[in-house]
């Protein structure tokens, strides 16, 4: 229907003038999100490490791509998909029975666990797990795949039953949180405890960071705050949050839990009743990595004729010497017979940008087809059942069924902005961070710069290993903070919580403590791989640290911190922080997977929000 | 009850509280009086005196804005009531004050129900010392300048300012698709000032505010009936026993007015008084048209408004409170949602636009709605200079289409 007195004609310079400002603001505002973790990271590679930037034109081309996505996606989930949550929400309580309610709430959880590809990344993480060092997780992530996606779904959407049943019965978080976390701590040890066990730690605790990605949180924190428009004693300070901590708890519990079943069952590779049919090879590979690193420093045979030729003592090669009579004649030392050895110096390489632009390796056609089918995948499904409920709840309620135009449009954005982001991911951030993911061992370790193979092995950068080690540290810390300030989920939540509070609580303020606490918990996670610490010494006293901070904060910033904590690990930070564990712990022997920084990535940020929460408790009260 | 009927007979009371005494105060006002309150949330001003204080994150109080529409016969003992209840003769407490709904239809079912009620509270002497000579000044702000527009007006003398966020509706609903453009919300910027320093405050909210751009905002301010503002200023010192403007304060109180802190000599106040009595007759007036609905009639309502050629409307979204409310099984209140529709319009105007609204909720069937007009004493806003407007009523900035 289209009214005329509603509707101006605007010719088409007048429709520019109104739409550019809003264009180049969208634009301004992702890139001062993303501009930081680019910077750094070229920054990081080019003068720390000293290592050349490869494929710079792709990598150009995919954060280019990156801010155009975000930019589409943050107005898609304004416009369309948190509306959407919003209405359902605040239709909800008043229009069908708890149980319907419920109903709805626990197949919103499940449906976007499936939705998320969560368990892709998982599978990453594990890549280097071996069936004879930790049968258990070798199985779960090969075999029981469905399992486990199963069992974290129900774990999301349980998470989701509860968050709504608790803005129903006014609970406090703390009920769920305090019990919850302890439950958790408790399952852990035990689990520690036996060999077993023990390698599935990572993997649960990451599931549980996994989950809650930038699709879901904004749809389940809009969907809570529709329902407490409606609910609740007018008190703004849980109004709409908790789903997320919940979402991120539960599964948690789910994994260990499945965990816990299988080692009773003893139906795992290698244990009694193991029915499938993956034999446990005799795994001897450790030393074949480190024969391809010295064959790069060898002379090759044209190298070796130039040599003979210009019978030159070249300063770039290290001289050293083998065997020989040592003995003390007229007061020097003097080594007779020996042989003198030549060997490559490894060559420094000066150049800012190598000059490769473009990975061979991408299939930009291939790689557009699957963003696009993932993101259809991740919100479609999504918001097909979304509006087919609200259409179902209106037609019982004989309501009149009617969704803004904008909405339609928002999802379309959504979409749209989800491709792009996806295809940016992987054309430009991912080969950056992964670059610099897979050279930050230089800075302790002899490694083979990552996409120039070619050049041969470079030395640690740093002389002594705990140098480089801390240097690597510190690099994790602020890869974290970066990341996390660019995911879109978080920056959702961000606006989300300015608008709850009428703008008392700043988006600034919230995120940059949650990135904050991101960029601790990543760097605690680098330390454990370079330093081969066990995940559990490092994860049960923050956690233990958080049921007293818990105990003490107020309830608004318990919501908050907790939910800040299920919302940072994201589709940036993932990649990023994953390429650098996986990195970090190929170059540390004894080190098989890169599991556990995700789930101490989670911890940081609660505990920043809660510590500034109660700064500004304090200073409060003061007055 | 479904028809609209008239009246005279109501004012509308706005209490300003902190976020802890909410759930007190709305408990104790809903049993002992029948009115229902509409509430939205605010935010209060903190203003940072410690020089350490700069570095830290510091996070607004957040505040409560209820409103009453409450029997012009019942509000003394009414203000009175809610003074007591919420401490707010205790500095920094927050603010209460009251205005004169005109020409109000409404076809609320309690609305109606108020009309029928005899005052039963005896009319008492009035203890609690209000002021009448409040101004209540609203400022629709962009957002991003509303931290310079609240220092600013402090700067100039008034109240720690509350703000609100408001969704506008205006050009960009009448530009089909281009709709997507508009920014999620707006912020108000609502100070209370006494009359000795409106001026200034006003003055100082366009400048800080840039109001005098193009489709920057609008400034206006309201008489107010009678109310107390004990709205937090600035943190108090911890080397001084009191701040300076609990000094003022206490010497507005003794001296029984604030006319003192004007520096200027009283010639200059009367030419300037006079000045504005001038104005006065050659401004044409503006006034504050309100309705209030529920939130499910508010989009179709809305373009309603455009329709019948009102320049713009800012919409703020409420929860109503009634003892009354549906309970669920345990206990918890399920809500009623409003919008609160406010529209600046000439006052030759307003008659027209308010009937019109009132024969549109007629046509629809909607129930619960309530118009009324406020009266404002001015309006500052970016005037785009008389153009013709041609027979295809092209919109042109902020020119009304008649």
């Amino acid at each position: 229907m289209k009214n005329n007195a509603l509707h101006l004609e605007l010719s088409f310079f007048e429709k520019l003038s109104i739409l550019w400002p809003y264009i180049t603001e969208n634009f301004f505002s992702q890139l001062k999100s993303i501009w930081f973790i680019v910077a750094y990271l070229a920054v990081f590679q080019i003068l720390v490490l000293g290592l050349p930037i490869v494929y710079t034109t792709m990598i150009c081309t995919g954060i280019f791509i990156v801010i155009m996505g975000l930019m589409f996606f943050m107005e898609g989930l304004r416009l369309g998909l948190m509306p959407l949550g919003e209405t359902i929400g605040a239709i909800l309580p008043r229009n069908s029975p708890l149980w319907g309610v419920l109903i709805f709430a626990f197949i919103l959880g499940v449906g976007a666990t499936f939705a998320e590809p969560a368990i892709a990344v998982l599978r990453s993480a594990g890549a280097g797990v071996k069936a004879a060092e930790a049968p258990l997780l070798f199985s779960l992530l090969n075999e029981f795949t469905t399992e486990l996606v199963t069992v974290v779904g129900i774990g999301v959407g349980l998470a989701v039953l509860l968050g709504v049943l608790r803005f129903y019965r006014n609970w406090s978080l703390k009920l769920f949180i305090l019990p919850g976390v302890t439950v958790l701590v408790a399952l852990t040890l035990i689990a520690n405890s036996i060999p077993e066990m023990q390698d599935i730690l990572g993997l649960a605790w990451d599931c549980g960071a996994v989950t809650t990605g930038p699709v879901t949180v904004p749809l389940v924190l809009a969907l809570g705050i529709g329902v407490c428009r409606i609910l609740g004693d007018g008190d703004t300070s849980n109004a709409g949050f908790g789903i997320v901590t919940l979402a991120s708890l539960f599964p948690i519990l789910a994994v260990l839990g499945l965990g816990f079943f299988h080692y009773v069952n003893e139906d795992y590779v290698g244990a009694e009743r193991y029915n499938g049919d993956y034999v446990i090879e005799q795994a001897e590979t450790a030393q074949t990595s480190e024969s391809v690193v010295v064959s790069q420093l060898s002379f090759t045979q044209e190298e070796y004729q130039q040599y003979l030729n210009s019978d030159e003592f070249d300063d770039s090669y290290d001289v050293s010497y083998r065997g020989g009579n040592t003995m003390l004649v007229d007061g020097e030392i003097v080594i007779s017979d020996a042989q003198i050895v030549l060997t490559k110096k490894a060559a420094a390489m000066p150049a800012l940008l190598s000059g490769e632009t473009w990975s061979p390796a991408v299939d930009m056609l291939k790689d557009m087809q699957e963003s696009v089918l993932a993101s259809f995948r991740a919100i479609i499904p999504l918001c097909l059942f979304l509006i087919g409920s609200l259409w179902l709840i209106l037609r019982l309620n004989q309501d009149r069924f009617k969704i803004e135009t904008e909405m339609y449009t928002g999802i379309v954005f959504a979409v749209i902005g989800m491709s792009l982001f996806m295809l940016g991911l992987s054309l430009g951030l991912t080969p950056l961070g992964s670059q610099l993911g897979g050279n930050i061992p230089t800075a302790f370790a002899s490694t083979v710069p990552w996409g120039a193979e070619a050049g041969g092995a470079i030395p640690a950068k740093y002389d002594s290993e705990v140098v480089g080690k801390i240097v690597a540290i510190i690099f994790g810390f602020f890869l974290g903070y970066g990341a996390t300030l660019a995911e879109p989920a978080l920056n959702a939540l961000g606006n989300t919580v300015e608008k709850v509070t009428v703008g008392a609580f700043k988006k600034n303020l919230l995120m940059h403590s949650v990135a904050f606490g991101v960029g601790l918990g990543i760097a605690t996670g680098v330390a454990k791989i370079a330093f081969n610490l066990p995940l559990v010494e490092l994860l049960i006293p923050p956690y233990l640290l958080l049921l007293a901070l818990t105990w003490i904060s107020s309830e608004e910033f318990v919501n908050f911190g907790w939910d800040s904590a299920g919302v940072t690990t994201g589709p940036i930070t993932v990649p990023l922080v994953l390429a650098m564990g996986l990195g970090v712990g190929a170059a540390v022997p004894g080190v098989s997977d890169g599991f556990g920084i995700l789930a101490l990535a989670s911890v940081g940020p609660i505990i920043t929000v809660l510590t500034v929460g109660l700064i500004v408790a304090r200073m409060n009260k003061e007055q | 009850m479904t028809d609209f009927f008239e009246s005279d007979e109501f004012s509308v009371i706005s209490l300003i509280i902190p976020q802890g005494k909410l759930s007190y105060t709305l408990a104790e006002i809903q049993a002992n009086w029948p009115y229902n309150a509409v509430h939205f949330d605010c935010r209060g001003t903190l203003v940072r005196e410690h020089w350490f204080q700069t570095f830290l994150p510091v996070i607004n109080p957040e505040c409560e804005y209820l409103q009453f529409m409450v029997k012009d016969s019942d509000i003394d003992s009414f203000m009175e009531f809610c003074v007591d209840l919420a401490d707010l003769h205790l500095p920094g407490a927050g603010a209460i004050f009251s205005s004169k709904c005109m020409s109000l239809t409404s076809n609320a079912a309690a609305v109606a129900e108020y009309r029928q009620l005899e005052s039963n509270k005896a009319p008492q002497e009035i203890t609690k010392p209000f002021k009448s000579n409040i101004y209540a000044v609203y400022a629709l702000i962009q957002s991003g300048r509303t931290e310079q527009a609240i220092k600013a007006a402090m700067q100039a003398g008034s109240h720690g300012p509350i703000v609100y966020f408001v969704e506008g509706r205006g050009t960009r609903d009448r530009a089909g698709w281009l709709k997507i453009t508009k920014k999620p919300y707006e912020e108000v910027v609502m100070v209370l000032v006494e009359d000795i320093d409106r001026q200034s405050v006003i003055e100082a909210l366009v400048t800080a505010g840039r109001v005098g751009t193009l489709g920057s905002g609008v400034v206006f301010d309201m008489p107010v009936g009678q109310g107390l503002v004990n709205l937090p200023r600035s943190l108090g010192n911890r080397s001084q026993r009191s701040t300076n403007e609990q000094i003022t304060a206490a010497i507005d109180e003794l001296m029984g007015n604030t006319d003192w802190r004007n520096r200027r000599t009283l010639d200059a106040l009367m030419e300037r008084v006079e000045a504005h009595h001038a104005q006065d007759h050659i401004r044409p007036k503006s006034v504050l048209l309100n309705a209030f609905l529920p939130r499910k009639y508010a989009n179709d309502f809305l373009d309603q408004v455009l329709i019948i050629g009102i320049p713009g409307a800012n919409v703020t979204y409420a929860k109503r409170f009634s003892a009354s409310d549906d309970t669920n099984e345990q206990g918890v209140q399920i809500h009623h949602e409003l919008v609160q529709v406010r529209m600046v319009v000439p006052e030759t105007d307003s008659a027209g636009f308010s009937a019109a609204l009132k024969a549109f909720a007629v046509e629809q069937g909607y129930k619960g709605v309530t118009i009324y007009e406020q009266d404002l004493e001015q309006v500052i806003r970016y005037q785009l200079k008389a153009k013709d407007v041609d027979k295809t009523q092209n919109y042109r900035g902020a020119k009304v289409i008649s």
